[in-house]
């Protein structure tokens, strides 16, 4: 979009401001009764008094401008410019040049309206142009304020693209006049207001990222450096943007292609960021009457192990922000099977009690879904949100947010605490927009809480050297220890396919597991392998149900289903499902261990499914492979630290 | 000082060029198939469609025959015979308006990923190529088309979507096959969503929604003259073809305003549509 850049000068200082509903703009700064309205009704402290005299003189760019190109002359504009229609056209001049190259630069020129008799391309809006006159107004502003009053607060906390923005007003009813379809030119006014007096934040969806010091001293040099574009919205930087020429502001305009699925995030388009209230110190003084917890209430039945971790974490909760400016960061590091779900229900408990707002966020869609109800039995006076793509309550507010990674992205300091489920799973990996989101979800002086049973080698390195709050859970909740992997060699499953038969080692392993009536898992590295490798295992087991299954298979549910209630005995599968599958009593085999696909956390996932019941706490686990690899070696190792830890501190109980 | 000053200099130009090599980051050399994501590179990928897996590329529903020879439709056709007063000569489109063809329209219009443009174009490209080799056949002699105009969308639409998916493909394939695109049209009003009305509604909704701008059109003219041409063919451009009456709508303000501006001048207006309903 394009929108209307202006300076307001009063006394020797001035501001570049922009604006999406300019006619606000010139009632707010050149009518103070207007003004003065607006701040009693959004609550904002009138104490106008003395300190602005005079009425500011508005001296506004005759053309509308991209969004972009507004937000950068508005954020380099020097406070105390004099000439300010000469400084100005200064500024748009060097911006378009920086934008378009120096050969473009003429063409955008004439589209910016720096074209004309006189290359002035500015008009002064004085005194005399004051656009309403005060009887009118003061009404006017009433309504006005009331509105931008109301949008501002539910979007509070949000990060929302202007459609994302103009579907959440209009579900809760507040697009304007009711019956009639909600349309921009009805919400811009208030959300332009509300902007004015610090409530919302605007800004473009895709905007460069902050220069660094040595950068502006070389651009006052002469230096053009075109700036790194970042996507405001989801993190991703000019790798994953692509540039097309845009219709809605005239110009070659880039947008997001990584966070796409959400909504076209763009260089002209706006990014609403809902702003805390003036109220929200009332919400800090009631933090400090009510006491923090520091131990989980018995009621939640926890493990010694588990209540030992909760009140670890309660405590660091309750220890306050000090003077961060980023949300604190505390690390669960749980084994698989520790029962993390019910460690979460005390921390989120205690934020409620203060007033405080909880977000879940985990990767996958069904964990969402298997999440909720768990959390509505556990918080029954709580309002739940649950958030995924289509979900009906994509526009509600609740106390206790859970949602899918992707939904990050329409959150700004929202919460008070954000537990994020699975940090080194798919789409997390490795992935800077994860930290981009939890960083962003959550309020400055909240705290992120970080679960994992194979935490990231950065972040396990973090916690050693001490910079990283963090507690281990080293049993699982039945509190027997974990099974430890047994290494065995043999050839490759490639090698083996091409030859008849199996290794002895391998088949007398399958027959005792089979033989004690374990369920099987078998984990091959390619797909490719494993219709042979199924058709090989049922030949050597006849009258076994004997299945297989990978991320291309359409059947996948129902088989995993099936294994689940036995009707499939032993199933061949690829890490597709090396997390969230439990299946009470079974046994593990990784084939081609030493693979290049199978790191450490992968083993130990995989590892994970065995002895996850507490009638069959000991399964078995077996690394196949020709060669041992470090990643084996250190798979075997954190398991068997886990169970030190566990056993030194007595949680085992055999 | 004279050195000093030199130092800056060279500073200078290093951080130019530093700055203006960067943003040839901006479009990476993705392996990955631009519709599914897939990364497979076992099934061959087709030469013009380098962008798309084996998988998606088998699913395009290319039209490969013809029953009605006025709009190109796969099978019997009640609207050519019903239309009075057909502007244009016949409609050409390159696939079937299937669920994967909307899907895939939808991820370019609606989502705005145009990064799919290369794949869509392409595809008009091949029906444009088809469209040429058959006239010359019927005509006998080889058919040139002497511009491509798009269907305009409206102003607001354009201004919340930030293109015109019917310009971009027409200039997409003004590039591959060296052809002049004319934006000459545009809408007399917004009309409502086509789809939420009955087929009669739409027929009669229809009708002079579209207009010619004369100073275009003469200016069309202009750039013909010196080449002594006998008949002027066009080719109006849009993604879908429903029932015809957008084509012929377009068509109709076009060769009314070619009326005025040349009487004598015989005009043949032709449709390429990316995808048959
Ligand atoms: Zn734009
Ligand atoms: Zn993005
Ligand atoms: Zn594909
Ligand atoms: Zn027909």
């Amino acid at each position: 979009m394009r929108v209307l850049l202006y300076v307001v000068q009063s006394g020797s200082r001035s501001r570049a401001i922009w604006s999406i509903a300019p006619e606000v703009d010139w009632a707010y700064w050149l009518d103070r009764d207007f003004r003065q309205e607006a701040k009693r009704v959004m609550g904002c402290s009138v104490s106008d008094g003395k300190a602005t005299p005079d009425v500011p003189v508005v001296i506004a760019w005759s053309e509308p401008l991209p969004l972009g190109l507004a937000e950068r002359v508005a954020e380099r504009w020097p406070g105390d410019a004099e000439e300010i229609g000469e400084a100005l056209r200064r500024l748009v001049l060097g911006v378009v040049a920086e934008r378009e190259g120096r050969e473009g630069s003429e063409a955008g020129e004439r589209r910016e309206g720096l074209e004309g008799r006189d290359r002035r391309g500015w008009a002064a809006l004085g005194r005399a142009q004051q656009v309403y006159r005060a009887s009118e107004l003061c009404e006017e502003a009433h309504v006005l304020a009331a509105r931008a009053h109301r949008a501002a607060s539910l979007l509070q906390g949000r990060a929302l693209l202007s459609s994302e923005a103009l579907a959440l007003l209009e579900a809760a009813g507040a697009a304007g006049p009711a019956g009639a379809a909600a349309a921009w030119s009805a919400v811009a006014p208030a959300l332009q207001l509300a902007a004015l007096l610090g409530r919302l934040r605007l800004g473009g969806a895709v905007a460069p990222e902050p220069q660094p010091r040595l950068l502006r001293w070389l651009r006052r040099l002469g230096a053009r450096p075109r700036p790194r574009l970042r996507c405001q919205r989801c993190g991703s930087g000019t790798a994953r943007m692509r540039r097309t020429a845009c219709a809605a502001c005239g110009s070659a305009c880039a947008y997001c292609e990584a966070c796409l699925t959400m909504g076209r995030s763009r260089e002209c388009g706006l990014l609403i960021l809902g702003m805390p209230s003036s109220g929200a110190a009332a919400g800090a003084t009631r933090a400090a009457s009510s006491p923090a917890p520091s131990e989980p209430a018995p009621s939640w039945g926890l493990s010694p192990a588990q209540a030992a971790a909760t009140a670890a974490a309660l405590g660091f909760m309750a220890a306050g922000p000090g003077r961060t400016t980023i949300p604190r960061r505390f690390l669960f590091w749980a084994v698989t099977g520790a029962g993390k779900t019910e460690m979460i229900f005390p921390l989120i408990e205690a934020c409620l009690q203060r007033g405080g707002r909880a977000l879940i966020a985990t990767p996958r869609r069904d964990v969402v879904l298997e999440l909720d109800p768990r959390i509505r039995r556990a918080f029954p006076k709580a309002a739940v949100v649950t958030l995924y793509g289509g979900s009906e309550q994509r526009w509600e507010q609740g106390d206790i947010t859970l949602a899918t990674t992707h939904q990050l992205f329409r959150f700004h300091r929202g919460f008070d605490l954000v537990v994020i489920d699975e940090i080194d799973a798919f789409p997390y990996h490795n992935d800077a927009m994860l930290q981009f989101a939890a960083d962003k979800v959550c309020k400055p002086e909240g705290v992120n809480i970080l679960l994992s049973a194979t935490p990231p080698a950065e972040l396990r390195r973090a916690a050693a050297l001490g910079r990283l709050a963090h507690v281990r859970v080293p049993v699982r909740f039945h509190r027997h220890s974990l099974p430890v992997p047994v290494q065995r060699q043999i050839p490759s499953v490639r090698k083996m396919l091409d030859k008849p038969g199996l290794p002895g080692d391998l088949l007398k392993r399958l027959r005792h597991s089979l033989d004690r009536g374990a369920q099987l898992f078998v984990f091959v590295q390619q797909i490719r392998d494993v219709d042979p490798l199924v058709e090989r295992l049922r030949r050597a087991f006849p009258g076994i149900a004997i299945d297989g299954t990978s991320s291309k298979d359409p059947d996948r549910a129902r088989k995993v289903i099936r294994f689940r209630d036995r009707g499939i005995r032993l199933l061949v599968t690829t890490t597709i499902l090396e997390r969230g599958v439990t299946v009470p009593m079974s046994d593990v085999f990784i084939l081609d261990a030493d693979g290049k696909l199978f790191d450490d956390a992968s083993l130990i996932q995989m590892a994970g499914r065995a002895g996850r019941s507490k009638d069959d706490p000991a399964g078995l686990v077996y690394f196949y492979g020709s060669a041992r690899t470090h990643s084996q070696q250190s798979a075997i190792r954190q398991i068997r630290s886990m169970n030190r830890i566990a056993r030194r501190n007595g949680y085992l109980n055999h | 000082m004279s050195s000093s000053s030199s130092l800056w200099r060279r500073l200078q130009k290093f951080t130019q060029q530093t700055f203006s090599s960067s943003a040839i980051l901006l479009q990476p050399q993705s392996p990955s198939c631009a519709v599914c994501g897939s990364r497979d590179g076992k099934t061959p990928r087709h030469d013009r469609f380098p962008q798309l897996c084996g998988r998606c590329y088998g699913k395009i529903p290319w039209i490969t025959q013809m029953f009605c020879p006025v709009c190109g439709r796969p099978e019997w056709c009640p609207d050519c015979i019903r239309r009075t007063g057909t502007a244009f000569v016949c409609n050409r489109s390159a696939v079937r308006y299937d669920p994967v063809i909307r899907q895939w329209l939808a991820l370019y219009k609606y989502r705005g990923n145009e990064g799919l443009l290369p794949l869509l174009g392409e595809m008009m490209a091949m029906a444009y190529r088809g469209m040429i080799a058959e006239l010359s056949l019927t005509s006998q002699e080889q058919v040139q088309i002497h511009g491509l105009i798009p269907v305009p969308v409206s102003e607001e639409r354009l201004l919340e979507r930030g293109f015109n998916q019917a310009e971009q493909l027409g200039s997409y394939l003004a590039g591959s096959e060296r052809l002049a695109l004319y934006d000459i049209l545009h809408r007399t009003r917004h009309s409502d969503k086509q789809s939420f009305k009955t087929r009669g509604a739409r027929l009669r909704d229809t009708e002079q929604l579209f207009a010619a701008d004369l100073h275009a059109a003469a200016a069309m003219l202009d750039s013909f003259n010196s080449s002594g041409l006998k008949t002027l063919r066009l080719l109006i451009i849009d993604d879908i073809y429903t029932t015809g009456s957008t084509a012929n709508s377009c068509a109709q303000a076009l060769a009314e305003a070619l009326k005025s501006l040349a009487p004598a001048l015989p005009v043949r207006i032709y449709i390429l549509t990316l995808a048959r309903s």
